[in-house]
């Protein structure tokens, strides 16, 4: 859970919120109303948003395909939950760690590039600053930045 | 595969991951993994009293016994491992590559408590894998031990290593938090591998030198 909900729910135990921290609540509570929605639209658009990567991907062998691909779908879904959270040590500890330890092919950078232009065109720029943190995290772990 | 079938599948990543891998029923007083097997946080004091029960009672065979307690875990360590792993990226453990299988070794250790553990394959060219736990639960650091004293772990090593390896490899362990050294280390082999390091081990001979003397 989000830092900042979790000391502020810590508080609430021993007493009732101030204005202030409650404040602070209704804020989380509206970004995320519009991180479910990006989210949203990841979910149902996850089709579109790989296949043009797809055509675009260079030839190489299945297996190696298959397995950069696998890591990207793994790691935009984990960048998804991550940003409905706005937690960057849930995305680093449900996935970041596992995809560091991955092997990595010239694909899996070549494929973060075709992906990383797909989401910025599909998100637009309203949708695109709001996953853009944990993109960058998913991107630092497959060593890609 | 396409990348209809790849997307309309579910992506496993980490099956260790600390908050989806441990998880608590407040109800029923019980822990349990993901998949519903159950854990137990054991106190550390309880071990030493396990320890300490075990000296007084049978003495000098107590490294014995700490040794088929931790081939025993092993077993079934083992068997829960092939089994949940093999669930969880819906292929059999032998089919995952081996760093899957040394990540996800390192990350149970873990996220159970027992340590870091990491594998070190530079003495392959001895026959030898070198096995190194930072933060050991199984044994008191500093406590004066003239010998290695990690039975626990060496039993549960042996084994794990015997079922993923398919043979009959051993353990032997030749650094130990107990005498002063910052993790227990252990150098795992066939039997005709790992005698000399037995015998220089029992001979008080320390890691770093016993490690030298594999490098050259």
């Amino acid at each position: 859970m989000n830092k900042t909900v979790m000391h502020l729910l810590n508080t609430a135990e021993q007493r009732y919120l101030e204005t202030a921290e409650q404040q602070q609540l209704w804020q989380h509570f509206h970004a995320m109303t519009n991180r479910l929605q990006v989210y949203e639209q990841l979910r149902t658009q996850e089709a579109q948003i790989f296949r043009p990567v797809v055509r675009q991907m260079p030839n190489t062998d299945e297996a190696t395909a298959m397995a950069a691909l696998r890591d990207w779908v793994g790691a935009l879904r984990g960048a998804a939950l991550a940003m409905v959270l706005d937690d960057p040590e849930f995305f680093e500890h449900r996935v970041g760690q596992w995809l560091q330890a991955r092997p990595r092919s010239p694909l899996h950078t070549t494929l973060g590039q075709l992906l990383h232009a797909q989401l910025k065109t599909v998100l637009g720029a309203q949708g695109w600053p709001l996953l853009a943190p944990y993109w960058e995290q998913a991107q630092r772990c497959l060593g890609c930045l | 595969m396409n990348l209809e079938t790849l997307l309309n599948q579910p992506v496993p990543t980490d099956y260790f991951a600390p908050g989806a891998y441990v998880q608590g029923d407040l109800e029923l007083g019980t822990l349990s993994n993901r998949r519903g097997n159950r854990l137990v946080a054991i106190p550390e004091h309880l071990v030493r009293g396990i320890y300490a029960g075990l000296e007084q009672e049978i003495g000098k065979a107590t490294p014995l016994v700490l040794q088929r307690c931790g081939r025993h875990w092993g077993q079934h360590l083992f068997a829960r491992l092939a089994e949940e792993l093999a669930e969880y990226y819906g292929k059999p453990l032998a089919e995952l590559t081996m760093q899957e299988l040394v990540y996800c070794l390192s990350r149970c250790w873990q996220v159970h408590g027992w340590g870091q553990l990491h594998l070190d394959w530079s003495y392959s060219h001895r026959g030898l894998i070198l096995v190194s736990i930072q933060n050991s639960p199984w044994v008191q650091p500093q406590s004066g031990q003239s010998q290695p004293a990690a039975y626990v772990e060496v039993g549960v090593l042996e084994v794990l290593f015997r079922q993923l390896t398919g043979r009959e490899v051993q353990c032997v362990q030749i650094a130990c938090i107990s005498q002063g050294q910052e993790g227990n280390r252990f150098l795992i082999g066939l039997p005709e591998q790992v005698q000399p390091v037995v015998d220089w081990v029992q001979s008080g001979m320390d890691a770093a030198t016993i490690l030298q003397r594999l490098r050259s």
